[in-house]
Parts: C-alpha cells; sequence; structure tokens
C-alpha cells in the first residue's frame, strides 16, 4: 500500500509540481517578450494572446501562480512564526482563498473563452488588426 | 467484530518473495494492532515476525505502516481503523531484514552523526549543571522522542536520498543545540549544514503526522534551520 | 561510518534566498500586474498600439521592476530546480550535468531576457521617439503615423 498522502505531502507535492511549470513559463515568456521588440511579431503575437485558448491558458497560469505563492507563505508562516501545529488549517485557509482569486480571475476571462468556443474560434484574435495608414 | 489482516511476509532464508499474507481474526473492542499480531503469531502462524518490547508506546520498537501510515502498533486501536482491510507493512525506506523487521543500522548511523550527547568542555561542577526553566522548556518537547524511527521513514526526503540525516536525528541535534548546557552546537552544524543535513526538509509534515509522541519536529527543523542562516548572515 | 559525498556543505543559501525572493517576487508581481494589465490610461479608448506598449515597457521605472523580477524569479525558480536536483539525482555524473545544464539556462535565458528588457523601446520614425498617439473614437491613421501598429478591440 502506498504510504498515505496528507495535506503536507500534498502541499509540496503542488509546490514543486508549479515550481517547476513557473519555470517552464518562465522561459516561454522571456522567449516571447523578446519576440515583443518587434512590430510584425509583436501584432502576431498579441493577437494569439488575445485568443479564447489563451485566455484559458492564462487561468490557468493565474491558478499555478496563485497556488505556489500561498503556499510560499505558508512555508514562511511555518518557519518563521511556528505555524506548524497549524499548517493543515493554513493550507485551508490558502486553497479558500487561491479559489477566490481564482474565481475573480475566472469571471474576466471566462466570457471571452465561451465566446470562443460558442463561435469555433479558438485561436484567432478577439479583435482587427489594422496596419498602420494601410487603409 | 471479526476483521481482515493483510501482513507484509518477507524471508529470505527461504528464498520466498514479498507478498501479503490475508488473516481474519476477531478483534474485541479495546484490541491494538499489536496485540492481533500476537493472536496471528500464536494462534495462526508462528513464523509471523515483528518487533516489539513494552506494549505501552514507550518503547518505540513496534514503529510499522499501519493502512499507509506510519505509527506504533501498540498505540493503534483495530477499531478506529477504517477500510475493510487492515494492511501491515514494516517501515518504508529502509533494508527489511524478515516480514515486519526491517534493518535500523542507517538510522543510528544517521544519529551518531549529530553527536547525540551532551558536549561541554568546562570543568564540571561538584553539583548538577544547573538550567533555568525556561530553558528547559525549550529542549522538554524535544526530548520527548523514544526513537522509534516512525518519522525518519516516513519522510519523502529521506526515501528520495538515503544520505538524509532524517528528522529523528534533526530532532535530537535541536535538543543539544537548544541546550543551554551544550557548547558543541559549532561541531554539529558540519553536519547539519550539508547537502544532506538540514536542507533537504522541505516542511512536508509526514513525520508530524507519524509521530506517536506528538512532537512538533518540523518546527523545531525550521528554529534549527533558523539559528543556522542568523548567524550565517 | 557515513560517506562523506552527501555531507558537503551548503544549502543554506539556497533555503535563506528562497524565502527572502520570494517574498520579494510577490511585491514585484504585483506591481508588474498592475503596471502591465491593470494600468489603463492608453487602452481606455480601446487601442492599443506597438508604441502604446512600448512607451510603457520602456519607462526607466518599469525596466527597474522588470529587470529585477527577471533576475529575482530565474534566481528563485532555478534554484528551485537546484534543489529537485540535489533530491532526486544522486549519480555524481548525471548531477554534475544537471547543476551545468542550470547554469547554462541560467545565463543564456538571464542575458537574453535583460538585453529583451533593456532595448526594448517605442518605433522611432526619425531620431525623435515618436509620442504616444490618443485616439478617440474610430482610429483614422494619419500620415505622419505610418510606422504605428494599431490593434482595435471588436466592436470599436
Amino acid at each position: 500500500m502506498r504510504y498515505r498522502i496528507r495535506t503536507g505531502a500534498l502541499a509540496f507535492i503542488l509546490h514543486r509540481a508549479t515550481g517547476l511549470a513557473l519555470v517552464l513559463y518562465l522561459f516561454v515568456h522571456i522567449f516571447s517578450v523578446s519576440r515583443l521588440a518587434n512590430p510584425a511579431s509583436f501584432n502576431e503575437e498579441m493577437a494569439l494572446y488575445s485568443s479564447a485558448l489563451f485566455k484559458f491558458v492564462e487561468l490557468g497560469l493565474l491558478g499555478v501562480v496563485v497556488a505556489h505563492v500561498l503556499n510560499g507563505a505558508r512555508i514562511i508562516a511555518v518557519d518563521f512564526w511556528g505555524a506548524s501545529r497549524k499548517q493543515a488549517t493554513v493550507f485551508y485557509v490558502a486553497v479558500g482563498v487561491g479559489t477566490l482569486v481564482v474565481l475573480y480571475g475566472a469571471i474576466h476571462l471566462l466570457p471571452a473563452v465561451f465566446d470562443g468556443i460558442s463561435s469555433g474560434q479558438l485561436l484567432s484574435p478577439s479583435y482587427e488588426v489594422i496596419h498602420g495608414g494601410g487603409h | 467484530m471479526e476483521r481482515t489482516f493483510k501482513i507484509f511476509r518477507y524471508d529470505p532464508e527461504k528464498n520466498g518473495k514479498p507478498h501479503f499474507q490475508t488473516y481474519k481474526l476477531d478483534c474485541p473492542s479495546g484490541c491494538t494492532v499489536l496485540d492481533a499480531l500476537y493472536n496471528i503469531k500464536g494462534e495462526l502462524d508462528g513464523t509471523l515476525t515483528y518487533r516489539r518490547s513494552c506494549r505501552s508506546g514507550i518503547c518505540g520498537s513496534c514503529g510499522m505502516k499501519i493502512n499507509g501510515i506510519n505509527c506504533l502498533a501498540c498505540k493503534t486501536q483495530v477499531e478506529f481503523l477504517k477500510g475493510k482491510v487492515i494492511y501491515v507493512e514494516p517501515l518504508p525506506g529502509f533494508p527489511i531484514l524478515r516480514d515486519l523487521v526491517i534493518d535500523l543500522e542507517p538510522f543510528w548511523e544517521k544519529f551518531e552523526a549529530i553527536k547525540p550527547y551532551l558536549i561541554n568542555n568546562s570543568k564540571p561542577p561538584t553539583t548538577e549543571r544547573y538550567q533555568s526553566e525556561e530553558d528547559q522548556l525549550k529542549i522538554e518537547e524535544a526530548s520527548w522522542c523514544i526513537l522509534c524511527n516512525c518519522c525518519t521513514s516516513s519522510c519523502p526526503s529521506f526515501w528520495a536520498n538515503k544520505e538524509y540525516l532524517g528528522p529523528a536525528a534533526l530532532l535530537k541535534a535541536y535538543r543539544f543545540v537548544f541546550d543551554s548546557r551544550d557548547q558543541g552546537a559549532e561541531e554539529r552544524y558540519r553536519m547539519l549544514n550539508t547537502r544532506s543535513g538540514l536542507w533537504r526538509c522541505h516542511t512536508i509534515f509526514n513525520c508530524m503526522d507519524a509521530c506517536p509522541q506528538d512532537i512538533n519536529i518540523t518546527d523545531y527543523i525550521s528554529q534549527l534551520k533558523t539559528r543556522i542562516v542568523s548567524e550565517r548572515y | 561510518m557515513l560517506r562523506e559525498k552527501g555531507f558537503e556543505p551548503g544549502g543554506q543559501f539556497i533555503w535563506f534566498f528562497h524565502r527572502v525572493s520570494g517574498f520579494a517576487l510577490v511585491i514585484l508581481l504585483i506591481l508588474h500586474f498592475a503596471w502591465v494589465h491593470f494600468s489603463t490610461d492608453v487602452t481606455s479608448d480601446g487601442l492599443l498600439t506597438f508604441n502604446d506598449v512600448m512607451n510603457r515597457l520602456s519607462s526607466p521605472f518599469f525596466k527597474a521592476i522588470d529587470l529585477s523580477f527577471l533576475v529575482l524569479a530565474l534566481a528563485h525558480g532555478l534554484m528551485g530546480v537546484m534543489l529537485s536536483i540535489q533530491d532526486y539525482i544522486k549519480r555524481q555524473g548525471l548531477r554534475m550535468i544537471a547543476v551545468g545544464t542550470v547554469w547554462i539556462l541560467a545565463i543564456v535565458f538571464g542575458v537574453w531576457g535583460s538585453v529583451t528588457i533593456l532595448t526594448l523601446k517605442p518605433h522611432e520614425p526619425g531620431t525623435t521617439p515618436e509620442p504616444v498617439r490618443k485616439v478617440t473614437g474610430v482610429p483614422q491613421p494619419a500620415e505622419e503615423n505610418q510606422a504605428l501598429w494599431q490593434i482595435v478591440e471588436d466592436g470599436q
């Protein structure tokens, strides 16, 4: 029988997984910001980011960041404020706060995702691109 | 009430493969897992091997993994265990000698490494070395440890890296580093402040969940970390 | 007796840095977010042009925030990777390869990101930078506005 996973171990696994995911995201982010310096790739990229699929990805990113930040706060509380006896409670509070933040993000991001799904255009930009002086 | 036990069996001398053996047993209210193991050994299967001594939760011999959590068999009552089947396994992360008996040599090795004894080079006074009540309270809870190895063998960091000192040794290090009579902190830091020492602890809390003495292990390890860091920076 | 190789000193810096930089990163993240995603001064009219974005990104304040954000985030993240390597990779050769890779990634992405942040600037048709053009209503690309790339939200 596998060792049972309780709050502490669950928090640790989530922290590792979200941390490694954020490192990968950071690499992608550095790459994508470097493409913003050029007007042509700037427009391509902004168009992609405004698409429904990316709104969904952004929501996922928000969730990952919030999970990592809140559990980081929990670890600091354990290390410096002696919260180790209350770590499970702190974990559940963090889950609650995190859910609220992600819900707030979902209110802003999900309408665009639903629009994209209903129109069947998950990757097309949600705005029109006007090339300078071209009209 | 009849309960089903699935007990880990392994006998290297008989060239046997590790497997689970099922025993059905009537367990009255108040019966501990250790009582059940006594009954199995006495009445059903004399070849079952396990460590035990005091039956009252102070010797720390009967640590084992019961239903996926490390605990003392003598402190775990069968009627409070959920599920149809009760799985009994040896403590994870250590070499298995036979059935529920593990080789504790790696555990003692780590324990010795942090010098688990008072180091004080000043001349001994004619009476005791006095300690204020306040100073004693700092290390009292940490002294409750009965060395049952439930914590170290529950630690995922230890499973991943067998060189890691483990919570039991770190707790003992705290007990002496924070002892007002002890002068060996620097010596211990040399063992603690290493890649296989303190910094492999990632506050996973498996040790505290497993500890039969309910010691605040993670907090003490964190205090060691903060002390080392505050002395360096 | 315990083998010596696992007992190389060190580790306290990563532990300490993770906590301090983690705290700093949260503050920087909030600033980064407020500045990039919630500052609506240029997008309130529904227009987001290349120059709008670049003007914002090239302000010294943002560059300072972003550069420290980049350095701290890279260090914090890669130290986390280093910690995982110390946890799970025990074979000396493999560990050296993994640690080397982390260092190379740190240098490559650190330099790449810093260069990007420091060189981001608005498009300049002449020698003087084009000021941000605030367009109200339907955008009418003007003659001198040739270099601007405009993105108009749907329905504007």
